[in-house]
């Protein structure tokens, strides 16, 4: 028994910490930067209402008591710098240079604009703090030649592990949310009621115009179904398939109907490819990350 | 001219909600006993005493086989593995994993979080949680300095940037203020009104000043004209829409600085 649980102990030790390829987070970094660029280059339309006095900042003693402490704002001269850092950074990030060090750049930024702009900032600046901050932090890639004379790169597996737990919970709580701080399971109608709003988009609007009301039923529960049984699909290798297509038109079709939720949506499409096998991946990218 | 708020509130939710059976519990149950299950085959694991832990781990060897040049490795664990990534690992579990758990299924904050003005950052999923019974526009009018005629705010010279949806940046501070019982009301009111008569004597250098200013919400019941939408949502011209349709929810007087009742 004891020689069982030591086992148990070793293979969990390897699927927390063991060496894997990094292909997976390779692609995940390269990919959450295109998402942050898109997001980060939105916000820098409207740069002085964002990140200076032209915009209204409520002051720490104005605030909620649950927001976070205001950081000070910038004077209007460090904008572009700034925004130019932040873009040149990512950019460095998607291109593969000097990726630790620009990784806590992009990080650092983040975090001052979660803490400068509360009022701008979401779900999504959290998600991306916590990304970067686990890119930063994760263990250096180390090369390993094997007996057929060929490299091979390793590195610990945490970071896949701490990222993939972020997005089950992501998904796994939204979903007992929705059912027991929500009321998903009282009203068939519930979706009905949020596309009408200020996430309207053009394509929602003309599916209200032309589905009948009872058409949004099976996109709700749809949606409700992805966010609870979705972490178990996707814990689950031989069906994971069906739960990376199953998430991917849920993210897809948030993007279509409610506005500025394409950011959003990228962004969680992202951490679907910390789930892919590394072949499929080497597939996909071929030799551009070796 | 202020509209009582019970002209405008729509049906309650909670009026509808009947005391159906939630079939979701027992499903839910499941799902935790078996998340249980493995929580606790961990924690035997942990309170075994024949483990001999973390070292004995990275000081062990892998056989890695690569099937796509037929080869195998023997691979130190401890080269690829440091004592680093087990403290940062588990910094990440106790700091963001558990927290943002925790806060997820039980919707209360942590007791280290609110201290530190951190919760925030742990509540990532509670969205779109609550069927919703009526969407709002918020509007902003001034009165100038001896005039008796109203004036409403452009949204593109206050607040252009649209973070989310088609609402302007202020309107998230807006939208706490329609809650009758929001604590920090008063405060924010005279920022923001404050901030708005400054932003106005910069726009308007020839102006005399501004009187006063109030905050105007128009709700627009789900299901009725907006359930049918020719185009994504929009903002109407307030001067469009009746008197009686409009709800003044704040407003502030410049003169004696005080709330206008």
């Amino acid at each position: 028994m004891s020689g069982l649980i030591t086992s148990s102990y070793r293979e969990f030790l390897l699927f927390a910490f063991g060496p894997v390829d990094p292909i997976r987070l390779k692609a995940f970094r390269r990919w959450i930067s295109v998402s942050l660029l898109f997001y980060i280059t939105d916000r820098s339309l409207t740069p002085y209402q964002w990140l200076t006095e032209k915009g209204f900042h409520l002051s720490v003693h104005a605030q909620t008591w649950h927001t976070p402490y205001p950081a000070p704002l910038l004077p209007e001269w460090l904008v572009p710098i700034f925004l130019l850092t932040f873009i040149g950074c990512i950019i460095a990030l998607i291109i593969g240079w000097e990726v630790r060090s620009m990784t806590w750049v992009v990080w650092l930024q983040l975090l001052y604009i979660s803490f400068a702009d509360f009022e701008s900032s979401f779900t999504i600046n959290k998600l991306y703090l916590v990304s970067f901050l686990v890119l930063a932090l994760s263990s250096p890639i180390v090369s390993v030649i094997t007996n057929k004379k060929c490299i091979k790169e390793f590195q610990s597996v945490w970071p896949i592990r701490v990222l993939q737990a972020t997005i089950l919970i992501q998904f796994g709580t939204a979903g007992w949310c929705k059912l027991f701080h929500g009321d998903w399971n009282l009203f068939p109608d519930t979706l009905w009621t949020h596309v009408q709003g200020l996430y309207c988009t053009d394509i929602a609007a003309w599916m209200l115009r032309t589905f009948p009301e009872w058409t949004w039923i099976p996109f709700m529960y749809m949606a409700l179904g992805f966010e609870i049984f979705g972490p178990i699909i996707l814990l689950c290798r031989k069906i994971r398939w069906v739960g990376i297509i199953w998430g991917l038109c849920f993210l897809f079709i948030i993007a279509l109907t409610m506005y500025k939720l394409f950011f959003f949506s990228f962004q969680l499409a992202c951490f679907f490819l910390l789930f892919m096998d590394e072949k499929s991946l080497y597939r996909l990218y071929s030799s551009k990350f070796s | 001219m202020r509209i009582s708020k019970s002209e405008f509130s729509v049906p309650s939710i909670e009026q509808k909600i009947t005391s159906d059976f939630n079939f979701f519990l027992p499903l839910f149950l499941i799902y935790f006993a078996v998340l249980l299950w493995y929580l606790s085959e961990l924690l035997l694991i942990c309170f075994n005493d024949k483990n001999r832990g973390i070292q004995d781990f990275i000081a062990s060897t892998i056989v890695i086989v690569n099937n796509s040049n037929y080869s195998k490795i023997d691979l130190p664990i401890g080269r690829i593995v440091k004592p680093r990534d087990y403290i940062i690992a588990w910094f990440f579990l106790a700091i963001w994993i558990l927290p943002v758990l925790f806060q997820g299924l039980t919707k209360q904050s942590l007791y280290f979080a609110t201290a530190n003005r951190l919760e925030y950052f742990y509540y990532v999923a509670c969205l779109f949680t609550k069927r919703v019974g009526a969407w709002s526009n918020f509007y902003v009018q001034v009165l100038p300095i001896g005039s008796n005629q109203w004036v409403t705010l452009e949204d593109k010279d206050y607040s252009p940037m649209k973070p989310f949806g088609h609402r302007a940046r202020i309107d998230r501070i807006l939208v706490l203020w329609s809650n009758p019982n929001f604590p920090d009301k008063e405060k924010q009111v005279k920022e923001m009104s404050l901030w708005l008569k400054k932003r106005y004597a910069e726009l308007n250098p020839d102006s005399s000043g501004l009187e006063a200013i109030r905050y105007i919400r128009i709700a627009y019941p789900v299901g009725g004209y907006i359930a049918k939408p020719s185009g994504h949502w929009r903002k109407e011209k307030l001067e469009t829409i009746p008197e009686n349709k409009r709800y003044i929810f704040a407003s502030y007087d410049f003169n004696d600085n005080l709330e206008r009742k």
